[in-house]
């Protein structure tokens, strides 16, 4: 029951593991420019461009995936 | 005293997640009352929702010791990686890459699953239906619970946050006590989709504030953060299925 509730909690966050780690990339990337000193108007530019485009990115790798299966 | 962007922002994100994830928690505790008997389905959900309650009195005060900015960022992150699932799922479904979540399907399913599970003695507390409905509303509590400190927490409308939760809750309870059947009717994926786009813009907008970014239009960024994820995904589902369309 433990380990059921643990992975489901852990579901609630990772579906698609490239994804995940994409968008955990994309905020690491933006943490270090924003405490190095990069201007954080650049910083939160970052942010809205990357994350859309993971997300894109994500889905079209699945539907890719799915169309090399069938 | 936060802006009414903001705090409608921010129950109406925590109604509607929590919205779906009471639905999918009913169906179950539904099947198990009808199959099983209601007095192990009310005495499941009864002692899920009593761990929740323990859950949120531990984490809560743990949550006030946390700086603003770390709390944002730690809370912005989750929101994006949960968000961001769930859209892209949404997303999958509309394209119909995957296939849409089923209600009726689960319902059957988890009918199924009880009705084979071993016969039941009237006079003694069924383990195996007060267990089902205990992991139902604890896994599917776990992320109302999520959801609500996650909305709430970093701009301190965790109440407020609650009272959307607390409204979604009632609202299933109601509609299910009058249909007395699982609320296959709801659109989910539509909601799903909607839930999907206010948390990733709330996640950006907390992983930002996290980082010290300070937000032109300050909190009604997270509105027009949602725009731009319901333009992408939109977009996106417009333009696949437009391909599919077109002639080989």
């Amino acid at each position: 029951m433990i380990a059921s509730v643990l992975k489901e909690i852990l579901g609630l966050f990772v579906d698609d593991e490239v994804l995940a780690l994409a968008v955990l990339a994309v905020v690491a990337i933006v943490g270090a420019l924003a405490f190095s000193g990069m201007s954080k108007g650049v910083c939160g530019l970052v942010l809205v461009i990357a994350l859309p485009l993971v997300l894109i990115i994500s889905v079209l790798r699945t539907l890719r995936r799915n169309a090399r299966q069938s | 005293m936060a802006d009414w962007t903001t705090l409608i922002s921010v129950v109406g994100a925590s109604f509607l997640a929590s919205f779906v994830e009471v639905v999918e928690a009913f169906t179950i505790v539904l099947a198990v009352g009808i199959i099983r008997g209601w007095r192990s389905a009310i005495l499941g959900t009864v002692a899920a929702l009593g761990v929740l309650a323990l859950i949120v009195v531990t984490m809560g005060p743990l949550l006030l010791q946390v700086p603003l900015r770390l709390l944002q960022a730690i809370v912005g992150i989750l929101l994006l990686l949960f968000g961001l699932r769930w859209l892209r799922k949404a997303i999958l479904r509309a394209i119909g890459a995957i296939p849409p979540h089923d209600e009726e399907a689960a319902f059957e399913s988890e009918m199924r699953e009880l009705a084979g599970a071993g016969a039941r003695n009237a006079a003694r507390f069924d383990w195996i239906a007060g267990v089902a409905a205990f992991k139902a509303v604890l896994l599917e509590g776990v992320e109302v619970v999520f959801i609500v400190v996650a909305v709430g927490a970093a701009r301190g409308l965790l109440w407020e946050a609650s009272l959307g939760a607390l409204a979604a809750a009632v609202l299933v309870l109601l509609i299910g006590l009058m249909v007395h059947k699982p609320l296959s009717q709801v659109p989910e994926n539509t909601l799903k989709f909607a839930v999907g786009v206010v948390l990733s813009a709330f996640g950006l907008f907390w992983t930002g504030e996290g980082f010290g970014i300070e937000w032109p239009g300050a909190d009604a960024a997270i509105l027009a953060f949602a725009a731009m994820f319901l333009f992408v995904a939109g977009g996106l589902v417009t333009w696949v299925r437009s391909r599919r369309l077109e002639p080989a």
